[in-house]
């Protein structure tokens, strides 16, 4: 008995994972502790996500069509296997919150001020738990019709904002602390590029199981490289001064002004943000109820989606009462945090395989 | 069959909540319920934020414009007919002086498009941190905001009659567009204002507007350029010290240099048609050494003189004119900076952002070092064009 039937391109998953990392990450840059070196900060953990992207692709190609969870129990055994695939169910989950939390800040702070959080929240987990219900297949389609539109936007704002870029703003180039780049680079690594752990559940749906290090290695680059497009645009316009914005990639839509004519679109912004948080809700959610569904042995992972989004709607509620928790969180407890998941986890399963010599031939 | 029905009845339901909930009117505000705010300006008197803030009467802005297009007459304009409401709200803080409009205006102002803010000169001399903090945290003022220092008090600079734009803040905006032309205004956004004092410099420069007596009314007019050291206006820069500091930044674009030919009054005017400077700093025992280089260009635009210069030779001699003209503007802008010890030409900034282990060691004296500077100019003026004529209107 199958879970999931559904079958996706490796195509289709690039973008996915590019619309993946661009969730959160269009808005709350990464690599902002480095100031105006985090271009710097973000090639680095970009560079340290494609050796991990390498590694799930090992551990999956190892495991033709397993997920993380049935790969954990698999070489685990069903209590400890099971114990360690809800550790990483919940990683997932309470990460989905969290990019619901972030939309919830800057939604709250810059677009609606007035309309109570959880109907925001509502509207995006609603749709989630809707592009979940059909399966993976309609989850990527989702990446191949938003993500393209997003990268657009990506492009037409760089452009839009090309006579305010100054190449003094990246200046000095290379001055900063070693800890400080170090710290950054490792935060940019973790989030949002080592995140991409998620897709652990989602690549063993691949047409074409052989093209999984491709479709990782793809991903990560045309996510990283897109990225580092609109951090670099934003480091253009705004100099130094990046890191004292909240939000510095909703900012300079403000700034554009192209003859007077193109002005005010942050909303360009704004929306790449909703549709790629949306993306990055979906995939972490699907996460969730597959591999809970896999962990209990249900029928279907169906009837796991109102309540894990539910739940994740409250969460992302009570996550912070304030948002300077949330920025202290994504940038000093996250980095120490998501390694945990992002490496050791997969790490330990693929040294169990090793050991136990797993997956044992069929034939032999 | 009946399966399908029963999922088509639940999309249909179902699309019709997300409509319920996705419709996002939850924030709507119709233009009948915004105080449209086109300027502002924030005084300082005793010690009490006075907020002006000129809000915009959208029906009569659009009949004001149809009835000098359509040519109606009837006295639609001279009749009283402003298109603007001046609102002054006083506090000891800025946003409740903000809130405290709304005690007298049927609207609630809204700032997102705001042209310009005009800090009056006592609340610039005070210190402008505590002023402007809000207009850039706040969601709805931009920072591409155009950014002033007026001469006297901001809110009569509000009150002024608007001349062909339909409120003085649009005629001020307009203004700041056009100081490209003379280059002896500059226009600062919110933005670039905050970029700059943030920098390592720690000092920027605001245009400063004024009232000026017209023949019918008090119009705005830009006059000379204020400088701040920290966020404390501390003095200012004439029209021509203003373009020194211009060529430096590299930002003349356009403007009239007259030549002063000889002592009877022989002019040629050049028109500048395109700069680049920049400037080079580096630190040397007993101070700092600055290299400002511009390279100019320029078009003859006029000879106020019978002597003939449209010549190879004489527009070398022009070039050589020219040269020495810009040289004159740099160092009087570099002169009254460190007279006001204001490193407006961000001299440290390039020294921090070329080496910044050296800009370590000289950041916690920097001030005095600055007044030890050693400039050297090095310009480059051509001329290229001389215009549709070869000769003087009359010649010898």
């Amino acid at each position: 008995m199958k879970l999931e039937e559904g079958r996706i391109t490796s195509k289709d998953s690039v973008l996915l994972i590019t619309g993946f990392l661009f969730g959160t990450s269009l808005i709350f840059p990464p690599g902002l502790g480095a100031g105006n070196k985090a271009w710097l900060a973000l090639l680095a953990g970009l560079a340290v996500a494609i050796l991990l992207g390498l590694f799930f692709s090992v551990l999956l190609t190892r495991f033709p069509g397993k997920t993380l969870v049935e790969i954990a129990i698999l070489t685990c055994g069903p209590v400890f296997g099971k114990l360690i695939a809800l550790l990483f169910l919940i990683y997932l989950f309470y990460l989905g919150s969290l990019v619901m939390t972030n939309f919830l800040f800057f939604l709250k702070l810059l677009i609606y001020p007035l309309t109570p959080p959880a109907v925001l929240m509502m509207v995006i987990v609603v749709l989630a738990i809707y592009a979940s219900w059909n399966g993976v297949e309609v989850i990527s389609r989702c990446g191949l019709v938003l993500v393209p539109l997003t990268i657009i936007f990506i492009i037409a704002t760089t452009l839009m904002l090309a006579n305010q870029m100054e190449l003094k703003s990246f200046k000095p180039l290379f001055e900063i602390e070693a800890r400080k780049l170090i710290w950054a680079s490792f935060g940019a690594a973790t989030f949002p590029f080592g995140e991409v752990v998620a897709f652990l559940m989602i690549l063993p749906f691949l047409n074409q199981p052989g093209k999984t290090r491709q479709t990782y290695v793809f991903g990560l680059l045309t996510g990283g490289g897109f990225l580092l497009l609109s951090l670099v645009r934003t480091i253009g316009v705004l100099g130094p001064t990046l890191s004292d914005y909240l939000f510095p990639a909703f900012t300079v839509g403000k700034m554009i002004n192209v003859g007077t004519i193109f002005t005010r679109l942050e909303m360009l912004a704004g929306v790449n943000f909703v549709i790629m948080g949306f993306l990055k809700v979906v995939v972490l959610l699907y996460g969730t109820a597959l591999g809970s569904a896999q962990i209990f042995r249900l029928k279907s992972y169906r009837m796991l989606l109102v309540p894990l989004g539910m739940l994740m709607l409250v969460l992302s509620l009570q996550n912070f009462s304030n948002v300077m928790e949330n920025i202290v969180f994504a940038r000093v407890t996250y980095p120490i945090y998501a390694p945990f998941f992002q490496l050791i986890i997969p790490l330990f399963l693929f040294i169990m395989a090793l050991i136990r010599r797993l997956p044992r031939q069929a034939g032999g | 069959m009946s399966g399908n029905i029963t999922h088509r009845v639940c999309l249909i339901t179902l699309l019709g909540i997300i409509l319920f909930f996705a419709g996002g009117c939850w924030d709507k505000r119709e233009l009948d319920q915004l105080g449209i705010v086109s300027g502002t300006g924030v005084d300082l008197e005793n010690g009490t934020i006075v907020l002006t803030a000129q809000l915009v009467k959208p029906g009569q802005v659009k009949s004001a414009g149809s009835a000098s297009g359509g040519g109606e007459g009837g006295g639609g304009q001279g009749g009283g007919q402003k298109t603007t409401l001046v609102f002054e709200s006083k506090a000891g803080s800025i946003f409740e002086a903000i809130r405290k409009a709304t005690m007298q205006s049927s609207r609630k102002l809204y700032f997102s498009h705001n042209e310009v803010l005009i800090l009056g000169k006592a609340a610039a001399e005070k210190g402008v941190q505590p002023l402007l903090d809000f207009f850039i945290r706040d969601p709805e003022p931009r920072p591409t905001q155009w950014l002033l220092v007026a001469a006297e008090k901001a809110g009569e600079i509000l009150k002024a009659q608007p001349g062909l734009e339909s409120t003085s803040a649009s005629d001020l905006a307009h203004l700041m567009a056009n100081s490209i032309y003379t280059s002896e205004v500059t226009s600062i956004r919110l933005q670039d204002f905050f970029e700059t004092i943030s920098g390592k410099s720690r000092a920027a420069v605001l245009p400063i507007v004024k009232l000026q007596s017209g023949p019918d009314t008090r119009r705005v007019i830009l006059d000379g350029t204020a400088v701040f050291r920290g966020d404390r206006m501390i003095g200012s820069l004439n029209s021509r010290e203003t373009r020194g500091l211009l060529w430096v930044k590299g930002r003349v674009k356009n403007g009239i240099i007259p030549l002063m030919l000889s002592p009877d009054g022989e002019m040629a005017e050049i028109e500048i048609v395109g700069s680049h400077g920049s400037l080079q700093s580096k630190s040397v025992p007993g101070g700092i050494e600055v290299k400002a280089v511009v390279h100019a260009d320029g078009d003859l635009g006029d000879l106020m003189t019978r002597t003939d210069l449209v010549s190879t030779n004489g527009i070398k001699y022009l070039e050589r004119l020219m040269g020495s003209a810009i040289r004159q503007e740099i160092r009087a802008a570099f002169r009254k900076a460190v007279q006001l010890q204001a490193d407006i030409f961000g001299v440290g900034n390039s020294i921090y952002q070329d080496d910044p282990k050296g800009w370590s060691r000289l950041k916690s004296h920097w001030n005095e070092l600055f007044s030890k500077t050693r400039l050297s100019i090095d310009v480059k003026a051509k001329l290229r064009l001389v215009g549709e004529t070869t000769k003087p209107f009359v010649a010898h």
